[in-house]
């Protein structure tokens, strides 16, 4: 779901560096064989091969198997389940359905995010931490036990039409639950603190003296956060944003509950090859055009930015 | 020469990681009740050495004897030693009190005589009534305090110090190693500290260690260490140092002359430092002298009972320092420092002085 | 200037409340008097929180849901744990790899995972058993115990290890005694994530599960699917309670904030 990071040991190097640098290892770190190592490792470097390597790749190979209709015992290696993927214009317009809807979703999240991030970078550390909590608590929630709430919020005779129309800004109920609005909805409230806790990290890491100096030079604080902020937080958006439309590409739950037979996103379509139509080898065919659509999609946009006109952001 | 008795001896360390050679053919001896300070820059091989004689680290060849026992295989944990390291690495979730008993418990001691030993311990260095304290409610002097008390509770056979002074601010500083010193000699355990401070090194030592490049360059008492180094690396490595090449034009039996562009200067024949101390007429050398030994004066008779080697020079730049002038001068169009207590208010850039050194205070290299 | 502050300050809060409103709902709901869900609720009464213990697929259910995530935090902590000990303090080679490798069940979707699972698991007889259901939860639930430890182990200072040796400690004791007490705050936490994530999953369970073991989450969604019943408000808020009190414990250990990316300082 996210990169992991890497906390470089910290070493404390007051000594002056004279002399050649002959000592590599660093007084603190422990420089041990690491034999022992490897035996703690095995149960869960098997585990990990056995039980999602092996099975994942074992999907994979499904996916170029075409078995015939009745047994299964004569297999082929083809192409065949990607070619009736992409000859299909039901599942090219799912697929297309799902970007779309995992675009919405990406722009609607960081409209909402950014002033969030933005708020917590300049607060104290302690109201940093109560706001990330608040954020962060829902994900700890099940994802059903949220989508019930929009649930209640959309319904037609919902909280949310209901207000609309006692408004009297609305006459008829606005179709909500069962629409792809529904489902923006539902996914966007479900990956929101991805991106905000993305966008806060890159914010962190903005010297703040840089504000100052530009006020320094003359710049309004809106010119400040267009021409500073803004740009090096970039690297915190690029990977809040690839974070959420990953997802949102996934999402089996939230579509299926708040977009019902009315919006078939990809992961929908795959769920009912395999689990109701018993399409084993299609159904693995389409769990790797998700994959391969949206990692494609991930490397182009990231790409994009790296080599854009804030490249230097970057390193 | 075996009157002492070496409580530490380490035989032909050799080690290597990859290409890096880090420890290059180490022979050292530590005796009884001494502290011993090994001194050196980063990546000299001193805490390589330190690791070596703590058991954190086996060398590729050579063995390590502690009170004449091989111990190069046996693991740290049998060797009996203490040791306190710069980053106190007190355990943070036991007390004082739980710190000080964590090796005595391992070596069994009964409930009452841990007790004992331990009031006695933080008594040692003033730290008695904190018994209750977490590391994290202590200050830096205090942690490294009660560090100090932790390793010497169990009355170890050698104690190990592992630049235990540098995380600690200047007066700290100070005051730490003053109390390590007194702690040292009060209990007589044969001490090896590591440090790259070497103000530090030479106030603290009964004898100081030099190591370079995973060798060592000299082993000496402080002020030998200071005054009469052996080789080029410790004169430049300890304390200021100001450098002129010449020739030398003439050798007797107590001094060397050597002559640098037109002028000439004397050296004592004791002064010469580097393995090939052979010198003869027309050899090239190079001349150490620290700042605070060269003489300054406004005239040449000025320059108090030193009748050698007056020479004229310009000031080009003056830094007070409080205790003394550091003064900048210009000697036959190079730059030379000095340190001086004696100022002339009259001094100002650009003024002539005459300079001048004591034989003894200079030191040869052949080139 | 000031009231650029307020404006962000103003969609700031907005958001908050926008990601907050659907747990925010759910538990008025639950105290309807009328057979049908519905915020504000309409009359108050406990009625649907006596049915859910009338319900014995409920109560089976929930049974199923704490006793699969003990499970699956316990073997996810105990290879986690070793795991990120070694990753931390061996020097084995291509150690990012190795991490990102171990916490690579991340980043596939776990839609992806449970297709690979029940077509894998399918000849081996595990598909629709409570083993299959365990393994592939413990799959799901490893990254975060490997990530918590190894956040856990990244201050550690390893002199702590050797100053437990110089006093006369074995291996096993320095790692009794100083190493296991100074982590156990991470594996805690790791062991906490990991029973929520297994605890809350609903896209890995729905490929596992068979009608005879149903997990709280499952049923949750299978009465969604079929028909709107407050009941479903009274399950979620217990969902609801049980997870706030978890995060309780979670932020008071590690910082919830913290363990997905963002940092408190």
């Amino acid at each position: 779901m996210e990169p992991v990071r890497h906390y470089a040991d910290q070493e404390i190097n007051q000594e002056p560096n004279t002399g050649a640098n002959l000592q590599k290892t660093p007084k603190n770190k422990k420089r041990r064989s690491w034999g022992p190592g490897l035996l703690l490792l095995l149960p869960i470097l098997l585990f990990i091969f056995g039980f999602f390597i092996v099975p994942m790749l074992y999907i994979l190979y499904l996916s170029f198997i075409t078995t015939d209709e009745i047994g299964g015992t004569t297999a082929a290696y083809s192409l065949k389940n990607y070619a009736q993927f992409f000859t299909d214009s039901y599942y090219l317009s799912s697929l297309w359905l799902t970007v779309k809807i995992s675009l919405y979703t990406v722009i609607l999240s960081l409209l909402l995010a950014y002033p969030v991030a933005l708020t917590m970078a300049k607060s104290s550390p302690r109201v940093r931490g109560y706001i990330a909590l608040l954020i962060a608590s829902p994900l700890l929630v099940s994802i059903v036990v949220r989508n019930f709430g929009w649930y209640l919020l959309l319904l037609p005779n919902g909280t949310i039409n209901q207000t609309l129309m006692s408004l009297g800004i609305i006459n008829a109920p606005l179709k909500l639950l069962f629409s792809e609005l529904g489902v923006v909805i539902g996914l966007s409230n479900a990956y929101l603190p991805f991106m905000i806790l993305a966008i806060a990290t890159s914010l962190y890491n903005i010297d703040p003296s840089l504000e100052k100096a530009s006020a320094i030079l003359g710049a309004s604080p809106l010119r400040s956060f267009f021409s500073i902020t803004l740009p090096l937080s970039l690297p915190g958006i690029v990977s809040g944003c690839v974070l959420v439309f990953s997802l949102s590409m996934s999402a089996y739950v939230t579509p299926a509950l708040m977009g019902g037979a009315n919006v078939p996103m990809m992961p929908v379509v795959a769920y009912d090859q395999i689990n109701n139509l018993l399409r084993w080898t299609f159904g693995s065919a389409i769990s790797y055009v998700l994959l391969a659509t949206t990692l494609i999609t991930v490397i182009v946009f990231t790409r994009t930015f790296e080599r854009g006109k804030f490249k230097e952001v970057f390193r | 020469m075996q009157a002492i008795k070496n409580d530490v001896e380490i035989k032909g360390a050799f080690k290597q990681y990859g290409s890096n050679i880090v420890l290059n053919g180490i022979n050292l001896g530590v005796k009884q009740g001494e502290l011993l300070t090994l001194l050196g820059p980063s990546g000299c091989g001193k805490t390589t050495t330190l690791n070596l004689i703590a058991g954190f680290l086996e060398a590729d060849e050579g063995d390590v004897y502690i009170k004449g026992k091989k111990v190069t295989k046996v693991p740290p944990f049998k060797r009996d030693l203490g040791m306190v390291f710069q980053t106190y690495s007190l355990f943070p979730h036991m007390t004082v009190y739980e710190n000080l008993s964590f090796g005595l418990k391992l070596r069994k001691v009964a409930k009452p005589e841990q007790k004992k030993k331990i009031d006695r311990a933080l008594e040692l260095v003033k730290m008695s009534g904190l018994e209750n304290r977490y590391p994290r409610e202590l200050s830096g002097g205090q942690r490294q305090r009660v560090a100090i008390s932790r390793a010497l509770v169990v009355e170890p056979e050698l104690l190990l110090l592992d630049e235990p002074l540098s995380n600690l601010d200047a007066k700290l500083r100070h005051e730490l190693r003053a109390e390590i010193k007194r702690l040292q000699k009060e209990i007589g355990v044969t001490t090896i500290f590591v440090t790259h401070d070497q103000e530090e090194a030479l106030s603290i030592s009964d004898r100081v260690v030099v190591m370079n490049a995973g060798k060592i360059e000299q082993i000496s008492s402080p002020t030998s260490i200071y005054n009469h180094p052996d080789t080029e690396f410790v004169f430049q490595f300890i304390g200021k140092s100001n450098s002129f090449e010449g020739k030398i034009t003439s050798v007797d039996s107590r001094k060397i002359s050597v002559q640098m562009e037109n002028e000439i200067t004397h050296v004592d024949v004791g002064n010469i430092m580097g393995t090939d101390r052979a010198c003869k007429v027309g050899d090239e050398v190079k001349l150490y002298i620290r700042p605070e030994k060269i003489c300054i004066a406004a005239a040449a008779e000025n320059v108090s009972g030193l009748s050698l080697d007056l020479h004229k020079a310009s000031i080009t730049q003056l830094n007070y320092l409080g205790t003394s002038w550091e003064v900048a001068v210009s000697l036959l169009g190079k730059p030379l420092q000095i340190l001086t207590p004696d100022f002339d208010s009259s001094w100002q850039a650009g003024s002539e002085v005459y300079v001048g050194w004591s034989p003894s205070d200079i030191m040869l290299i052949k080139k | 200037m000031k009231s650029l502050g307020k404006l962000r300050m103003a969609a700031a809060v907005i958001t908050i409340i926008y990601i907050l409103i659907p747990l925010i709902v759910v538990i008025p709901a639950s105290f309807t008097s009328a057979n049908y869900p519905s915020f504000p609720a309409e009359g108050f009464s406990f009625q649907w929180y006596t049915e859910l213990l009338n319900r014995p697929e409920f109560v089976e259910a929930m049974v199923n849901s704490v006793k699969f995530a003990l499970l699956a935090a316990f073997f996810s902590v105990v290879f986690g744990t070793l795991g990120a000990l070694a990753i931390a303090k061996y020097d084995i080679p291509g150690k990012a790899y190795l991490t990102s490798l171990l916490t690579s069940p991340l980043s596939v979707p776990q839609l992806v995972l449970g297709i690979a699972l029940l077509i894998y698991f399918t000849p081996m007889m595990l598909a629709g058993t409570s083993t299959g259901f365990l393994l592939a939860h413990i799959v799901i639930c490893i990254p975060y115990v490997i990530r918590l430890v190894l956040t856990g182990l990244s201050g550690f200072d390893y002199n702590l290890e050797r100053a437990a040796a110089i006093l006369g400690a074995n291996p096993v004791v320095v790692f009794w005694k100083v190493t296991l007490p100074l982590i156990r705050p991470a594996i805690i936490s790791g062991g906490l994530f990991a029973f929520l994530t297994s605890f809350d999953n609903v896209t890995v369970s729905l490929f596992m599960v068979s009608p005879d073991m149903r997990t709280l989450p499952i049923e949750i969604f299978s009465q969604m699917q079929d028909a709107y019943n407050p009941i479903v408000a009274s399950v979620s808020s217990l969902v609801i309670f049980i997870s706030v009190i978890l995060i309780i414990i979670l932020e008071k250990l590690q910082g919830v904030g913290k363990v997905f990316g963002g940092s408190h300082s």
